[in-house]
Protein backbone atom coordinates (compact mmCIF):
# COMPACT_ATOMS: atom_id res chain seq x y z
CA UNK A 1 0.00 0.00 0.00
CA UNK A 2 1.33 3.48 -0.98
CA UNK A 3 1.63 6.52 1.71
CA UNK A 4 -1.37 8.00 -0.48
CA UNK A 5 -3.39 5.47 -0.57
CA UNK A 6 -3.27 4.20 3.14
CA UNK A 7 -3.94 7.92 4.05
CA UNK A 8 -7.05 7.93 1.50
CA UNK A 9 -8.72 4.73 3.21
CA UNK A 10 -7.67 6.02 7.38
CA UNK A 11 -9.02 9.29 6.17
CA UNK A 12 -12.50 7.57 4.68
CA UNK A 13 -13.19 5.13 7.72
CA UNK A 14 -12.31 8.51 10.17
CA UNK A 15 -15.21 10.18 8.38
CA UNK A 16 -17.39 6.84 7.83
CA UNK A 17 -17.62 7.43 3.57
CA UNK A 18 -17.87 4.47 2.07
CA UNK A 19 -15.78 3.61 -0.49
CA UNK A 20 -18.82 3.87 -2.92
CA UNK A 21 -19.68 7.22 -1.25
CA UNK A 22 -16.02 8.62 -1.94
CA UNK A 23 -15.94 7.12 -5.73
CA UNK A 24 -19.49 9.42 -6.45
CA UNK A 25 -17.74 12.22 -4.56
CA UNK A 26 -14.83 12.58 -6.53
CA UNK A 27 -17.06 11.33 -10.12
CA UNK A 28 -15.09 8.51 -10.00
CA UNK A 29 -17.68 5.90 -11.34
CA UNK A 30 -17.28 2.54 -9.22
CA UNK A 31 -15.85 2.11 -5.50
CA UNK A 32 -13.83 -0.64 -6.94
CA UNK A 33 -11.56 2.84 -8.39
CA UNK A 34 -11.19 3.79 -4.89
CA UNK A 35 -10.41 0.51 -3.37
CA UNK A 36 -7.29 0.52 -6.37
CA UNK A 37 -6.05 3.93 -5.00
CA UNK A 38 -6.36 2.93 -1.59
CA UNK A 39 -4.58 -0.36 -2.35
CA UNK A 40 -1.60 1.01 -4.36
CA UNK A 41 -2.63 -0.48 -7.19
CA UNK A 42 -3.66 2.99 -9.25
CA UNK A 43 -2.67 6.75 -8.75
CA UNK A 44 -4.72 9.59 -7.86
CA UNK A 45 -4.50 12.56 -10.29
CA UNK A 46 -3.44 16.01 -9.54
CA UNK A 47 -7.12 16.92 -9.84
CA UNK A 48 -8.59 13.86 -7.95
CA UNK A 49 -6.44 14.52 -5.11
CA UNK A 50 -7.37 18.10 -4.93
CA UNK A 51 -11.04 16.98 -4.56
CA UNK A 52 -10.18 14.26 -2.75
CA UNK A 53 -8.81 16.73 -0.30
CA UNK A 54 -11.82 19.17 -0.75
CA UNK A 55 -14.24 16.13 0.05
CA UNK A 56 -12.34 14.69 3.16
CA UNK A 57 -11.29 18.39 4.12
CA UNK A 58 -7.58 18.26 4.41
CA UNK A 59 -5.02 20.42 2.99
CA UNK A 60 -3.75 18.49 -0.17
CA UNK A 61 -0.47 17.77 0.99
CA UNK A 62 -1.94 15.41 3.74
CA UNK A 63 -1.81 12.54 1.18
CA UNK A 64 1.92 13.01 0.26
CA UNK A 65 3.85 14.73 3.20
CA UNK A 66 6.11 11.84 4.51
CA UNK A 67 7.04 14.57 7.17
CA UNK A 68 3.70 14.22 8.61
CA UNK A 69 1.83 11.78 11.12
CA UNK A 70 -1.30 12.20 9.29
CA UNK A 71 -2.64 11.20 12.77
CA UNK A 72 -1.15 8.18 12.81
CA UNK A 73 1.58 8.83 15.63
CA UNK A 74 -0.28 7.73 19.55
CA UNK A 75 0.69 9.79 22.04
CA UNK A 76 0.16 8.93 26.05
CA UNK A 77 1.39 11.90 28.02
CA UNK A 78 2.10 13.14 31.73
CA UNK A 79 0.08 16.41 31.72
CA UNK A 80 -1.34 18.25 34.69
CA UNK A 81 -4.50 20.57 33.28
CA UNK A 82 -3.38 20.63 29.98
CA UNK A 83 -6.47 21.36 28.00
CA UNK A 84 -6.95 19.91 24.87
CA UNK A 85 -6.14 22.60 22.49
CA UNK A 86 -2.48 22.25 24.09
CA UNK A 87 -2.64 18.72 23.58
CA UNK A 88 -3.92 18.61 20.39
CA UNK A 89 -1.05 21.22 19.17
CA UNK A 90 1.48 18.64 20.89
CA UNK A 91 0.53 16.17 19.43
CA UNK A 92 0.41 18.39 15.89
CA UNK A 93 4.19 18.90 16.55
CA UNK A 94 5.29 15.72 17.67
CA UNK A 95 3.39 13.75 15.14
CA UNK A 96 5.74 15.75 13.10
CA UNK A 97 8.74 15.35 14.91
CA UNK A 98 8.63 11.61 14.44
CA UNK A 99 7.46 11.52 11.43
CA UNK A 100 10.76 13.22 10.21
CA UNK A 101 12.96 10.55 12.08
CA UNK A 102 11.05 7.94 10.34
CA UNK A 103 11.50 9.76 6.99
CA UNK A 104 15.21 10.13 7.53
CA UNK A 105 16.15 7.51 10.05
CA UNK A 106 13.99 4.51 8.11
CA UNK A 107 14.55 3.04 11.88
CA UNK A 108 13.88 -1.01 11.96
CA UNK A 109 10.81 -1.95 12.50
CA UNK A 110 11.82 -4.77 15.38
CA UNK A 111 10.85 -3.50 19.37
CA UNK A 112 11.61 -4.24 22.08
CA UNK A 113 8.84 -5.48 24.97
CA UNK A 114 8.45 -7.08 28.37
CA UNK A 115 5.64 -9.58 28.99
CA UNK A 116 3.83 -7.80 31.58
CA UNK A 117 -0.52 -7.30 32.17
CA UNK A 118 -1.99 -4.94 34.12
CA UNK A 119 -2.90 -7.45 37.01
CA UNK A 120 0.47 -8.48 37.76
CA UNK A 121 1.92 -7.40 40.46
CA UNK A 122 4.06 -4.36 41.54
CA UNK A 123 6.90 -6.69 42.66
CA UNK A 124 6.67 -8.03 38.94
CA UNK A 125 6.91 -4.47 37.41
CA UNK A 126 9.93 -3.67 39.88
CA UNK A 127 11.53 -7.10 38.57
CA UNK A 128 11.43 -5.86 35.10
CA UNK A 129 12.73 -2.37 35.97
CA UNK A 130 15.69 -4.41 37.30
CA UNK A 131 15.63 -6.49 34.42
CA UNK A 132 15.86 -3.94 31.84
CA UNK A 133 18.84 -2.10 33.70
CA UNK A 134 20.69 -5.04 33.71
CA UNK A 135 19.88 -5.97 29.88
CA UNK A 136 21.31 -2.62 29.41
CA UNK A 137 24.05 -2.55 31.11
CA UNK A 138 23.51 0.36 33.11
CA UNK A 139 26.24 1.66 36.03
CA UNK A 140 25.67 2.51 39.46
CA UNK A 141 23.44 5.68 38.87
CA UNK A 142 21.27 4.45 35.80
CA UNK A 143 19.81 7.95 35.45
CA UNK A 144 22.50 9.64 33.71
CA UNK A 145 23.05 6.97 31.31
CA UNK A 146 19.21 5.74 29.85
CA UNK A 147 18.66 7.95 27.31
CA UNK A 148 21.88 7.72 25.87
CA UNK A 149 21.31 3.61 26.15
CA UNK A 150 17.49 2.82 24.84
CA UNK A 151 19.20 5.56 21.58
CA UNK A 152 21.89 3.29 21.00
CA UNK A 153 20.93 -0.11 22.05
CA UNK A 154 16.80 -0.09 20.86
CA UNK A 155 16.87 3.09 18.33
CA UNK A 156 14.05 5.13 20.82
CA UNK A 157 14.12 8.74 20.07
CA UNK A 158 14.52 10.86 23.02
CA UNK A 159 13.42 14.24 22.29
CA UNK A 160 14.15 17.31 24.42
CA UNK A 161 11.89 20.42 23.83
CA UNK A 162 10.56 23.34 24.74
CA UNK A 163 7.09 22.07 25.83
CA UNK A 164 4.08 24.30 27.55
CA UNK A 165 4.52 23.92 31.45
CA UNK A 166 1.48 21.51 31.50
CA UNK A 167 3.33 18.63 30.03
CA UNK A 168 6.24 17.06 31.52
CA UNK A 169 6.36 14.52 28.67
CA UNK A 170 4.92 11.41 26.21
CA UNK A 171 5.47 8.45 25.20
CA UNK A 172 4.91 8.01 21.85
CA UNK A 173 4.79 6.25 18.65
CA UNK A 174 4.36 5.92 14.82
CA UNK A 175 5.20 3.00 12.60
CA UNK A 176 8.42 2.64 13.46
CA UNK A 177 9.19 4.71 15.63
CA UNK A 178 9.41 4.64 19.51
CA UNK A 179 10.23 7.74 21.04
CA UNK A 180 10.47 9.44 24.59
CA UNK A 181 9.44 13.17 25.09
CA UNK A 182 10.82 15.44 27.66
CA UNK A 183 10.08 18.93 27.85
CA UNK A 184 13.65 19.89 28.72
CA UNK A 185 12.67 22.86 31.21
CA UNK A 186 11.68 20.65 33.88
CA UNK A 187 14.34 19.33 36.54
CA UNK A 188 16.62 16.78 35.48
CA UNK A 189 15.32 14.57 37.84
CA UNK A 190 11.88 14.76 37.13
CA UNK A 191 12.98 14.60 33.65
CA UNK A 192 14.87 11.36 34.94
CA UNK A 193 12.08 9.98 36.68
CA UNK A 194 9.56 10.61 33.61
CA UNK A 195 12.07 8.97 30.98
CA UNK A 196 11.96 5.72 33.00
CA UNK A 197 8.53 5.63 33.62
CA UNK A 198 7.43 6.49 29.90
CA UNK A 199 10.23 3.64 28.93
CA UNK A 200 8.13 0.96 30.37
CA UNK A 201 5.03 2.50 28.51
CA UNK A 202 7.15 1.64 25.21
CA UNK A 203 7.64 -1.91 26.28
CA UNK A 204 4.20 -2.45 27.13
CA UNK A 205 2.78 -0.38 24.81
CA UNK A 206 1.08 -3.87 22.97
CA UNK A 207 -0.30 -5.67 26.04
CA UNK A 208 -1.16 -2.57 27.85
CA UNK A 209 -2.25 0.61 25.71
CA UNK A 210 -1.52 3.58 27.98
CA UNK A 211 -4.04 6.17 28.14
CA UNK A 212 -3.54 9.57 25.91
CA UNK A 213 -3.50 11.09 29.55
CA UNK A 214 -1.88 9.39 32.02
CA UNK A 215 -4.14 10.93 35.02
CA UNK A 216 -6.70 10.06 33.14
CA UNK A 217 -9.58 8.25 35.50
CA UNK A 218 -12.35 7.10 33.21
CA UNK A 219 -10.03 4.64 32.18
CA UNK A 220 -10.49 2.04 34.55
CA UNK A 221 -7.37 0.24 33.86
CA UNK A 222 -5.39 3.63 33.73
CA UNK A 223 -4.36 4.12 37.43
CA UNK A 224 -3.23 0.34 37.75
CA UNK A 225 -1.09 0.58 34.80
CA UNK A 226 0.64 4.40 35.89
CA UNK A 227 1.78 2.48 39.25
CA UNK A 228 3.19 -0.49 37.64
CA UNK A 229 5.13 2.41 35.37
CA UNK A 230 6.07 4.22 38.87
CA UNK A 231 7.15 0.48 40.26
CA UNK A 232 9.60 -0.27 37.00
CA UNK A 233 10.81 3.61 36.70
CA UNK A 234 11.70 3.06 40.46
CA UNK A 235 13.48 -0.17 40.36
CA UNK A 236 15.10 0.60 36.92
CA UNK A 237 16.53 3.90 38.79
CA UNK A 238 17.42 3.07 41.94
CA UNK A 239 18.86 -0.06 42.24
CA UNK A 240 17.98 -2.42 45.49
CA UNK A 241 21.16 -3.27 46.23
CA UNK A 242 22.82 0.41 45.35
CA UNK A 243 19.90 2.30 47.60
CA UNK A 244 20.42 -0.44 51.23
CA UNK A 245 24.67 0.84 50.61
CA UNK A 246 24.13 3.74 50.75
CA UNK A 247 21.22 4.32 53.55
CA UNK A 248 22.76 2.68 56.80
CA UNK A 249 20.46 3.10 59.65
CA UNK A 250 21.48 5.30 62.07
CA UNK A 251 18.70 5.61 64.98
CA UNK A 252 17.00 9.25 65.37
CA UNK A 253 18.88 11.10 62.52
CA UNK A 254 17.43 14.04 60.27
CA UNK A 255 15.28 11.72 57.62
CA UNK A 256 14.16 14.83 56.00
CA UNK A 257 18.11 16.04 55.71
CA UNK A 258 19.05 12.96 54.47
CA UNK A 259 16.93 11.73 52.35
CA UNK A 260 17.90 14.74 49.38
CA UNK A 261 21.27 13.55 49.52
CA UNK A 262 20.89 9.94 48.66
CA UNK A 263 18.16 11.19 45.52
CA UNK A 264 20.86 13.17 44.33
CA UNK A 265 23.24 10.36 44.16
CA UNK A 266 20.90 8.86 41.70
CA UNK A 267 20.00 12.05 40.53
CA UNK A 268 16.07 11.47 41.35
CA UNK A 269 13.94 13.39 43.17
CA UNK A 270 13.99 13.57 47.11
CA UNK A 271 10.08 12.21 47.69
CA UNK A 272 10.46 9.65 44.34
CA UNK A 273 14.03 8.29 46.88
CA UNK A 274 11.35 8.38 49.79
CA UNK A 275 8.95 6.54 48.29
CA UNK A 276 11.48 3.96 47.20
CA UNK A 277 12.65 3.64 50.90
CA UNK A 278 9.65 3.15 52.00
CA UNK A 279 8.87 0.37 49.33
CA UNK A 280 11.83 -1.66 50.39
CA UNK A 281 11.23 -2.09 54.13
CA UNK A 282 14.24 0.79 54.74
CA UNK A 283 11.61 3.60 56.22
CA UNK A 284 8.65 3.41 57.63
CA UNK A 285 5.49 5.17 56.39
CA UNK A 286 5.06 6.51 60.11
CA UNK A 287 8.45 7.93 60.32
CA UNK A 288 8.68 9.55 56.15
CA UNK A 289 8.82 12.98 56.14
CA UNK A 290 6.26 14.75 53.98
CA UNK A 291 7.02 15.43 50.28
CA UNK A 292 6.81 19.42 50.97
CA UNK A 293 9.27 18.77 53.87
CA UNK A 294 11.40 17.01 51.35
CA UNK A 295 10.90 19.86 48.89
CA UNK A 296 12.08 22.54 51.55
CA UNK A 297 15.61 20.73 52.59
CA UNK A 298 15.75 19.52 48.91
CA UNK A 299 19.76 19.15 47.32
CA UNK A 300 19.78 20.25 44.07
CA UNK A 301 20.27 17.34 41.82
CA UNK A 302 23.83 17.42 39.72
CA UNK A 303 23.37 19.17 36.44
CA UNK A 304 20.54 21.21 37.00
CA UNK A 305 21.49 24.14 35.71
CA UNK A 306 22.22 22.29 31.99
CA UNK A 307 19.65 22.53 29.50
CA UNK A 308 20.05 19.59 27.45
CA UNK A 309 20.35 20.72 24.04
CA UNK A 310 16.82 20.91 22.07
CA UNK A 311 15.30 17.86 20.31
CA UNK A 312 18.06 15.17 19.76
CA UNK A 313 21.49 14.88 17.75
CA UNK A 314 20.90 11.80 15.57
CA UNK A 315 17.51 13.58 14.46
CA UNK A 316 19.46 16.98 14.19
CA UNK A 317 22.08 15.49 12.05
CA UNK A 318 19.47 13.60 9.91
CA UNK A 319 17.73 17.09 9.24
CA UNK A 320 21.06 18.78 8.92
CA UNK A 321 22.24 16.41 6.11
CA UNK A 322 18.99 16.49 4.45
CA UNK A 323 18.85 20.21 3.95
CA UNK A 324 22.89 20.50 2.94
CA UNK A 325 21.76 17.43 0.37
CA UNK A 326 18.71 19.36 -0.88
CA UNK A 327 16.28 16.82 0.49
CA UNK A 328 14.42 19.11 2.64
CA UNK A 329 14.51 23.22 2.28
CA UNK A 330 15.55 25.42 4.78
CA UNK A 331 12.10 27.26 5.62
CA UNK A 332 10.72 23.35 6.11
CA UNK A 333 12.97 21.88 8.11
CA UNK A 334 12.11 25.00 10.46
CA UNK A 335 8.69 24.36 10.65
CA UNK A 336 9.15 21.14 11.48
CA UNK A 337 10.59 22.24 14.59
CA UNK A 338 8.32 25.32 15.02
CA UNK A 339 11.04 27.97 14.28
CA UNK A 340 12.45 30.02 12.24
CA UNK A 341 15.34 29.78 9.61
CA UNK A 342 17.67 31.42 12.49
CA UNK A 343 16.04 29.04 14.68
CA UNK A 344 16.92 26.14 13.28
CA UNK A 345 20.66 27.68 12.64
CA UNK A 346 20.50 27.73 16.25
CA UNK A 347 19.10 24.31 16.79
CA UNK A 348 21.68 23.15 14.77
CA UNK A 349 24.80 24.66 16.20
CA UNK A 350 23.63 23.45 19.60
CA UNK A 351 24.43 20.31 18.02
CA UNK A 352 27.88 21.40 16.45
CA UNK A 353 26.68 21.35 13.00
CA UNK A 354 27.00 24.52 11.21
CA UNK A 355 24.30 25.30 8.06
CA UNK A 356 26.20 26.59 4.68
CA UNK A 357 23.28 29.02 4.24
CA UNK A 358 23.84 32.54 5.55
CA UNK A 359 20.73 32.97 8.15
CA UNK B 1 1.29 43.83 -22.53
CA UNK B 2 4.28 43.29 -20.28
CA UNK B 3 7.46 45.37 -19.66
CA UNK B 4 9.52 41.97 -20.03
CA UNK B 5 9.63 39.21 -17.93
CA UNK B 6 7.47 38.00 -14.99
CA UNK B 7 9.85 37.74 -12.03
CA UNK B 8 8.30 34.67 -9.58
CA UNK B 9 9.81 35.32 -5.51
CA UNK B 10 9.73 33.01 -2.55
CA UNK B 11 9.07 34.76 0.64
CA UNK B 12 13.21 34.07 0.94
CA UNK B 13 14.33 36.38 -1.76
CA UNK B 14 11.50 38.91 -1.11
CA UNK B 15 12.63 39.31 2.28
CA UNK B 16 15.95 39.63 1.36
CA UNK B 17 15.39 42.19 -1.05
CA UNK B 18 13.97 43.93 1.92
CA UNK B 19 16.69 43.58 4.41
CA UNK B 20 19.27 44.66 1.73
CA UNK B 21 17.53 47.50 0.93
CA UNK B 22 16.67 46.87 -2.97
CA UNK B 23 12.71 46.34 -2.76
CA UNK B 24 12.38 49.74 -4.07
CA UNK B 25 14.50 49.54 -6.83
CA UNK B 26 13.70 45.57 -8.08
CA UNK B 27 10.27 46.00 -7.39
CA UNK B 28 10.03 49.60 -9.31
CA UNK B 29 12.10 48.46 -11.65
CA UNK B 30 11.18 44.39 -12.66
CA UNK B 31 7.42 43.37 -12.58
CA UNK B 32 7.69 40.79 -9.37
CA UNK B 33 5.01 38.60 -8.55
CA UNK B 34 4.12 36.00 -5.98
CA UNK B 35 1.76 33.73 -4.11
CA UNK B 36 -0.30 34.14 -1.16
CA UNK B 37 1.56 31.36 1.04
CA UNK B 38 4.74 33.59 0.47
CA UNK B 39 3.31 36.93 0.67
CA UNK B 40 2.43 35.15 4.13
CA UNK B 41 5.31 34.15 5.23
CA UNK B 42 6.78 37.52 4.85
CA UNK B 43 4.33 38.73 7.32
CA UNK B 44 4.66 35.68 9.67
CA UNK B 45 7.17 35.47 12.53
CA UNK B 46 8.08 37.15 15.25
CA UNK B 47 9.43 40.87 14.96
CA UNK B 48 10.81 40.89 18.32
CA UNK B 49 13.01 37.12 17.40
CA UNK B 50 16.81 37.41 16.33
CA UNK B 51 17.26 38.33 12.43
CA UNK B 52 13.51 38.82 11.67
CA UNK B 53 12.96 41.55 8.76
CA UNK B 54 9.82 43.82 8.77
CA UNK B 55 7.97 43.56 5.40
CA UNK B 56 5.36 45.43 5.48
CA UNK B 57 1.94 46.06 3.62
CA UNK B 58 3.33 48.72 1.61
CA UNK B 59 6.27 46.54 0.71
CA UNK B 60 4.17 43.60 -0.19
CA UNK B 61 1.62 46.04 -2.16
CA UNK B 62 4.31 46.69 -4.47
CA UNK B 63 4.14 43.43 -5.80
CA UNK B 64 2.40 43.03 -9.21
CA UNK B 65 0.40 39.81 -8.42
CA UNK B 66 -0.23 37.73 -5.62
CA UNK B 67 -1.84 34.26 -7.01
CA UNK B 68 -2.93 31.37 -5.23
CA UNK B 69 -2.22 28.27 -7.17
CA UNK B 70 -5.60 25.51 -7.42
CA UNK B 71 -5.60 22.50 -5.60
CA UNK B 72 -5.17 20.37 -9.11
CA UNK B 73 -2.05 22.95 -9.40
CA UNK B 74 -0.62 21.96 -6.16
CA UNK B 75 -1.43 18.08 -6.23
CA UNK B 76 0.76 18.53 -9.77
CA UNK B 77 3.49 19.62 -7.91
CA UNK B 78 3.35 16.75 -4.92
CA UNK B 79 3.19 14.20 -7.52
CA UNK B 80 6.44 15.19 -8.45
CA UNK B 81 9.54 13.60 -7.17
CA UNK B 82 11.49 15.55 -4.25
CA UNK B 83 8.55 17.88 -3.77
CA UNK B 84 7.96 16.69 0.43
CA UNK B 85 11.32 18.83 0.53
CA UNK B 86 9.67 21.54 0.08
CA UNK B 87 7.61 24.35 2.16
CA UNK B 88 4.02 25.47 1.82
CA UNK B 89 5.01 28.86 -0.17
CA UNK B 90 8.25 27.46 -2.34
CA UNK B 91 5.61 24.60 -3.33
CA UNK B 92 3.13 26.94 -4.02
CA UNK B 93 5.23 28.91 -6.45
CA UNK B 94 6.25 26.02 -8.10
CA UNK B 95 3.03 25.42 -8.34
CA UNK B 96 2.25 28.59 -9.76
CA UNK B 97 4.94 28.31 -12.15
CA UNK B 98 4.21 25.17 -13.52
CA UNK B 99 0.63 25.94 -14.37
CA UNK B 100 0.97 29.02 -15.26
CA UNK B 101 -0.33 29.36 -19.22
CA UNK B 102 3.60 29.33 -21.06
CA UNK B 103 3.92 33.35 -22.23
CA UNK B 104 4.81 35.81 -21.26
CA UNK B 105 8.11 34.31 -20.16
CA UNK B 106 8.63 33.73 -16.41
CA UNK B 107 11.36 33.18 -13.93
CA UNK B 108 11.95 32.19 -10.73
CA UNK B 109 14.01 33.35 -7.37
CA UNK B 110 13.74 30.17 -4.79
CA UNK B 111 17.18 30.33 -3.26
CA UNK B 112 17.38 27.16 -1.30
CA UNK B 113 18.83 23.87 -2.34
CA UNK B 114 15.62 21.87 -2.25
CA UNK B 115 14.39 24.57 -4.37
CA UNK B 116 16.81 24.06 -7.17
CA UNK B 117 16.83 20.92 -6.69
CA UNK B 118 13.11 20.68 -7.97
CA UNK B 119 13.10 22.81 -10.23
CA UNK B 120 15.95 20.85 -12.00
CA UNK B 121 14.24 18.03 -11.65
CA UNK B 122 10.87 19.41 -12.94
CA UNK B 123 12.72 20.23 -16.27
CA UNK B 124 12.56 24.41 -14.66
CA UNK B 125 16.58 24.25 -13.99
CA UNK B 126 16.86 27.24 -16.88
CA UNK B 127 13.98 29.20 -15.79
CA UNK B 128 15.83 29.90 -12.29
CA UNK B 129 17.58 33.22 -11.51
CA UNK B 130 19.36 34.72 -8.82
CA UNK B 131 18.41 37.84 -6.63
CA UNK B 132 21.89 38.88 -7.52
CA UNK B 133 21.17 39.04 -10.95
CA UNK B 134 18.02 40.81 -10.64
CA UNK B 135 19.80 43.58 -8.62
CA UNK B 136 22.09 43.84 -10.66
CA UNK B 137 19.49 44.77 -13.68
CA UNK B 138 18.14 47.30 -12.39
CA UNK B 139 21.23 48.90 -11.00
CA UNK B 140 20.49 48.74 -7.30
CA UNK B 141 23.33 48.84 -4.39
CA UNK B 142 22.67 46.10 -1.38
CA UNK B 143 23.28 47.68 1.80
CA UNK B 144 24.23 45.26 3.70
CA UNK B 145 25.66 42.73 0.97
CA UNK B 146 23.54 40.05 -0.44
CA UNK B 147 23.97 36.59 1.58
CA UNK B 148 25.67 33.73 -0.12
CA UNK B 149 22.43 31.78 -1.09
CA UNK B 150 21.16 34.88 -3.32
CA UNK B 151 24.35 35.55 -5.71
CA UNK B 152 24.29 33.87 -9.31
CA UNK B 153 27.40 31.73 -8.32
CA UNK B 154 25.44 30.08 -5.44
CA UNK B 155 22.69 29.20 -8.03
CA UNK B 156 24.61 28.24 -10.79
CA UNK B 157 26.89 25.93 -8.76
CA UNK B 158 23.87 24.61 -7.09
CA UNK B 159 22.06 24.30 -10.90
CA UNK B 160 24.99 22.35 -11.74
CA UNK B 161 25.23 19.85 -8.82
CA UNK B 162 21.53 19.20 -9.46
CA UNK B 163 21.94 18.57 -12.90
CA UNK B 164 24.84 15.78 -12.17
CA UNK B 165 23.15 14.41 -9.31
CA UNK B 166 25.40 15.49 -7.43
CA UNK B 167 23.01 16.76 -4.74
Amino acid sequence: MTRVGHRVRTLREQRRMTQEALAGALGLGHRQTVGSIEAGARRLSPSEMAAAAEVLGVPVDYFTDPFHAAGEAAFSFRAEKADENTLAAFEESGGRWLATYQELAKPSPLRRAIRLKPHDSYERAQAAGDEVRRALRLGPVPATELAEAIEREWGVLVLYVDAPESISGAASRLGGVDAVILNRRESPARRNYDLAHEVFHLLTWDSMPPPRLAQDRREPSAKRIEELANNFAAALLMPEDGVRAQWPQVPGEDLAGRIPGIATRFAVSAPAMKWRLVNLGLLSKKAAPTDAQLTSVAAPVQGRDVLPAPFNNRLIALMHRAVEAGELSVRKAAAILGTTSYGLAEVFRAHGRTLSYEV
Amino acid sequence: MLPGPVYLLDANAIIEAVRTGTWAAISGGLHIETVSECAQECRRGDEFSTGYVVVSEPDLGRLKAIHTPTGAEVAAVLSRPKSEALDAGERDLMAHAIGRATPPAWLVCSPDKASVKFAVGAGLGDRLMALEEMVVKVGARPMPGLRAHFSAKWLSTQRTDAILEAI
